[in-house]
């Protein structure tokens, strides 16, 4: 005979329950500045493509205004977070082996870091 | 001297009784060496007969006694009441499973989830047994070995908030599993798996949130296992997409 089975339903804030899936979360809406930012990459883009006037005039108006500067920051701290916790995930993602052994993760994340450096000396000695 | 005692918070649900659960109290003797396993047993055998859980082996290896110890799945051969101890300890049944009654969930889904995902060995070629065994190095062992450890104590469903919200959700362990078979050097029933694994309802379900490994009791890491899944999948769509038919 089968009982009648208790069926628990799963909370609404079942993303509160621990401080793993609460940085889970952040982790998770840190992705919306990060496609936000990419969208705002594009318009500038776009703006340079119009002219040195266009663009300087979008610069002068709404890249130097207080609360374009207080937004750039909380999508830098975002955006940080997001590429720190994409390194630290990639030797979960990444299997790397030399002979049977994997190769230590510190090495995996440490390499992520340096090219992450490289890149952006790169894009600075291009930029400058 | 009085003997020290620690109290448990049990779930108990008997549905010939009611249809809600409670909560009952018990104190059980507190013993460094004792686990929470160790306290239900005495409950079970000194203090309420009724008291239904599921437990075998009581060193890790069975799988069979995995509960929420204060929220967390842990297998309750593990969880040692020196850790919790002077605090009380709730033990509920494992979360997003029905419960049956107690302790003990509808195990149903995840055993018809490992079928699915044909959670055994699919030779390349069939051979007599005179032939001998089928031969494997140890560089080959070890691409899947972490995999094989699991135990099916299922304490990475109960974990994971995916799998809360969709049920349908082949789950953690299923492709850890899957994946096992899928990398063994003497398997040949990856393409039998590639549809489940690979579908909305498997790898790509997955949110990569992680709490499957940080919970599993035998390191498994199911999250690698899904996330690698991820990236050889996506792999073979753009490999059979760029290279011309019949081609490898």
């Amino acid at each position: 005979m089968k009982t009648k089975e208790y069926v628990r339903p799963m909370p609404a804030n079942w993303f509160m329950h621990n401080r793993h899936l609460q940085l889970f979360m952040l982790r998770e809406l840190s992705a919306f500045f990060v496609a936000g930012y990419s969208v705002f990459l594009l318009v500038m883009l776009y703006k340079a493509g119009q002219g040195e006037q266009a663009f300087q005039q979008f610069f002068e108006g709404v890249m130097k205004s207080g609360l374009s500067i207080f937004l750039h920051l909380i999508a830098l701290a975002f955006v940080v977070y997001h590429a720190l916790t994409s390194f630290n995930a990639a030797p979960v993602i990444m299997d790397v082996r030399i002979g049977e052994d994997p190769i230590d993760p510190r090495l995996l994340i440490a390499a992520h870091y340096v090219m992450w450096v490289v890149v952006s000396v790169v894009i600075l000695i291009v930029a400058l | 001297m009085p003997e020290k005692s620690i109290t448990l918070e049990v779930f108990r649900y008997l549905p010939e009784q009611s249809d809600e659960p409670k909560y009952q109290k018990y104190d059980v003797p507190y013993r460094e060496d004792w686990v929470v396993l160790d306290a239900l047993n005495y409950i079970k055998d000194h203090i309420d007969g009724s008291l239904s859980y599921r437990w075998s082996c009581r060193m890790g290896v069975c799988g069979s006694c995995g509960m929420m110890v204060n929220g967390e799945p842990r297998l309750t051969c593990a969880a040692f009441l020196r850790d919790f101890y002077p605090q009380p300890i709730r033990v509920e049944p494992l979360t997003n499973f029905p419960v049956i009654r107690d302790l003990i969930i509808n195990l149903e889904d995840f055993l018809h989830k490992l079928k699915e995902v044909k959670a055994w060995l699919i030779p390349k070629q069939e051979k007599p047994v005179s032939e001998g065994e089928y031969l494997q190095s140890p560089k080959e062992l070890a691409t899947y070995k972490q995999f094989s450890m699991c135990i099916n104590c299922m304490l990475c469903y109960a974990a994971c908030p995916v799998y809360g919200l969709e049920p349908k959700f082949l789950g953690p362990a299923a492709i850890a599993l899957g994946q096992r078979y899928n990398l063994d050097s003497r398997d040949g029933g990856k393409e039998e798996r590639t549809d489940i694994i690979a579908s909305s309802e498997g790898i790509w379900e997955c949110t990569f949130i992680g709490e499957c490994s940080r919970v599993c009791p035998k390191h498994v890491d199911p999250a690698a296992a899904i996330q690698r899944a991820k990236v050889q999948s996506t792999q073979e769509w753009w490999m059979s997409l760029l290279l011309p038919k019949g081609a490898k």
